[in-house]
């Protein structure tokens, strides 16, 4: 066999994705996410004092409006759901939603339904509802037995949530957070009865059944930009101007290796198994931990 | 019998409810809307500091007013506090658990004593709720409630979230046929690939391209080959793509709650 051919080969067979276990940050860990850390926290202490940066259109969260003024109109309610998580920072994004579509809501007397899953989030969801209707001068129109602990089980709140959507006739129906198997048996319930629906989930599995079933969908690092699109405020957006640049900074470090990965092949007639070892190594290295082997 | 030990454990269960009741009390009576505030600010902060430490020291780190890790190769000196504080998230979530159960209740109650519509359902709830916390309670003692859990949990609970999973295989078929029109050119490419890769996962795809060689150049374009290009190079690199950004995006958002600069009326400042 020719030896570029028998070079190809053992790549195939050698270098294999492989999942590095850092239980502590490592060195290389520990710089990029202070670079990161550094750069998120700049712009946003930046973004207060300066103008306020471009945002471009996101659908999905300019459709939020819409979907609370067609369930005004058809005078039916909305549902919301936060999805599976527990109080984590999805959740608390989702929360950050559940609280524009409210004061919506109780701007325009629509009713919000907000089945949780998890007991922990169902007080924190009702006082941010509560807050949501005093704040807009109609505490007496929010109704505690609209937040619903359904169940922490899978399949029994995504039953629940049907049996919601199903009675109720919901106009719009709103699906934020974390969300699993159980995404498109709540998106097609919605569908059944002509709900408007717009979805936002970080759970990259989920994104294709919303984009089938739902009618906007927001996806990837536009989730966690709903709060700087929804209130504008400087932090927010200097948050996402950090992101960016965030971004920007993998994407040269991505470029940089890509490259140093291809003159490696082209000087190494293919074999790359000991660059991926060398390259974890660095990734992995720790001061004053012991090298490998020892 | 009360033996010493279960004694022991359900007073200090008893004295340590007491004695949060009443720190909670104290602090609501001696501190004002700022200062509870500010209160919960340091917290967030020590809370956030601490995982971040537990984090970035590396393995054998010592802090000379902790004992030292079991493991130094492993842990740092904050290491064996993690499961501590877990177990402190897990009390705090077991007292929430109280208020979701009240929550059903008081609605579930609310429909049977109005005689509303589905009244049926809402005490079906009741029954089952009861039966399955007596068995789930009871079953080690008594092999009548063992046999009844095992009913209710293998021969009911299972069976009937098997039963709504299931529901998925139909809805997918529903969404797919919905979604899968050809308005555009990157609609067709997207059905295309859509074919390639469900063609791929079934035998009847895969004699579609049986009569390619297994090896050589041809061999590339056997469908379970180009299926598995898609799914690897493509699809993985869109994914990997997103998860960047949620990455990033979860970063930022963690920084703002971490350093109380998060707005919105649950974080005390309003948007």
């Amino acid at each position: 066999m020719p030896k570029r051919k028998a070079a190809r080969s053992r790549l195939r067979k050698g270098v294999r994705s492989v999942k590095l276990q850092i239980e502590h940050a490592s060195a290389a860990v520990l710089v990029l996410e202070g670079l990161l850390c550094v750069v998120i926290l700049g712009k946003i202490f930046a973004a207060r004092g300066g103008r306020a940066p471009f945002i471009r259109r996101i659908p999905g969260l300019a459709a939020l409006d819409e979907s609370v003024g067609r369930a005004t109109e058809m005078g039916r309610p909305m549902l919301f759901s936060l999805g599976l998580g527990g109080l984590d920072i999805v959740t608390l994004q989702a929360l950050a939603v559940l609280g524009h579509v409210a004061r919506l809501a109780a701007r325009y007397a629509t009713r919000v339904i907000v089945p949780v899953v998890d007991a922990v989030i169902f007080p924190v969801t009702e006082e941010v509802l509560r807050d949501a209707y005093t704040a807009e001068g109609r505490p007496e129109l929010f109704d505690s037995n609209d937040v619903r602990f359904l169940s922490d089980q899978q399949f029994a709140y995504a039953s629940g949530v049907m049996g919601i959507i199903g009675r109720e006739q919901v106009a719009s129906s709103f699906l934020f957070g974390s969300f699993f198997a159980e995404s498109l048996i709540l998106a097609e319930a919605g569908h059944q009865v002509g709900a408007m629906q717009v979805a936002g989930t970080p759970s990259t599995t989920q994104i294709p059944f919303f984009i089938a079933a739902c009618d906007y969908t927001i996806i990837g690092e536009e989730y966690y930009a709903a709060s700087a699109y929804l209130t504008r405020e400087p932090v927010f957006l200097g948050s996402l101007i950090g992101q960016d640049w965030g971004k920007i900074a993998l994407l040269a470090i991505i470029i940089l290796m890509v490259g140093a990965a291809s003159v490696w092949s082209l000087t190494h007639g293919g074999v790359m198994d000991d660059f991926q070892s060398r390259v974890i190594a660095f990734w992995q290295w720790m001061p004053g931990a012991p090298a490998a082997g020892q | 019998m009360l033996t010493t030990d279960t004694f022991t454990l359900w007073r200090n269960i008893v004295l340590g409810f007491v004695a949060g009741i009443a720190l909670l009390l104290l602090l609501d009576r001696i501190t004002n809307n700022s200062s509870r505030r500010r209160l919960m600010v340091i917290l967030t902060f020590l809370g956030g500091l601490f995982y971040l430490l537990e984090f970035v020291l590396p393995p054998g780190t010592t802090l000379g007013f902790l004992p030292a890790p079991a493991d130094p190769t492993r842990d740092n000196a904050l290491s064996p506090f993690i499961s501590t504080i877990g177990s402190i998230t897990l009390v705090i979530a077991g007292f929430s658990f109280g208020l979701g159960l009240l929550n059903l209740a008081t609605i579930h109650g609310r429909n049977i004593l109005g005689q509303r519509s589905g009244w049926h359902n809402s005490l079906a709830f009741f029954v089952a709720m009861i039966l399955m916390v007596i068995s789930g309670l009871f079953r080690g003692e008594y092999a009548s409630l063992a046999a009844l859990y095992r009913v209710l949990f293998e021969g009911l609970y299972q069976p009937l979230g098997a039963s709504v999973f299931s529901v998925l295989a139909f809805f997918i078929t529903t969404a797919a046929y919905r979604a899968f029109r050809i308005r555009s050119g990157e609609a067709a490419l997207m059905m295309g690939a859509a074919f390639i890769v469900m063609m791929a996962q079934v035998p009847m795809g895969m004699m579609l391209t049986n009569w390619l060689p297994e090896t050589g150049w041809a061999a590339n374009l056997r469908i379970e080959q180009v299926s598995n290009w898609l799914m690897t190079i493509l699809n993985m690199a869109a994914l990997r793509a997103v998860a960047f950004g949620i990455g990033i995006g979860g970063l930022a958002m963690s920084l703002r709650i971490w350093l109380s600069l998060e707005r919105g009326t649950y974080f005390g400042k309003d948007s």
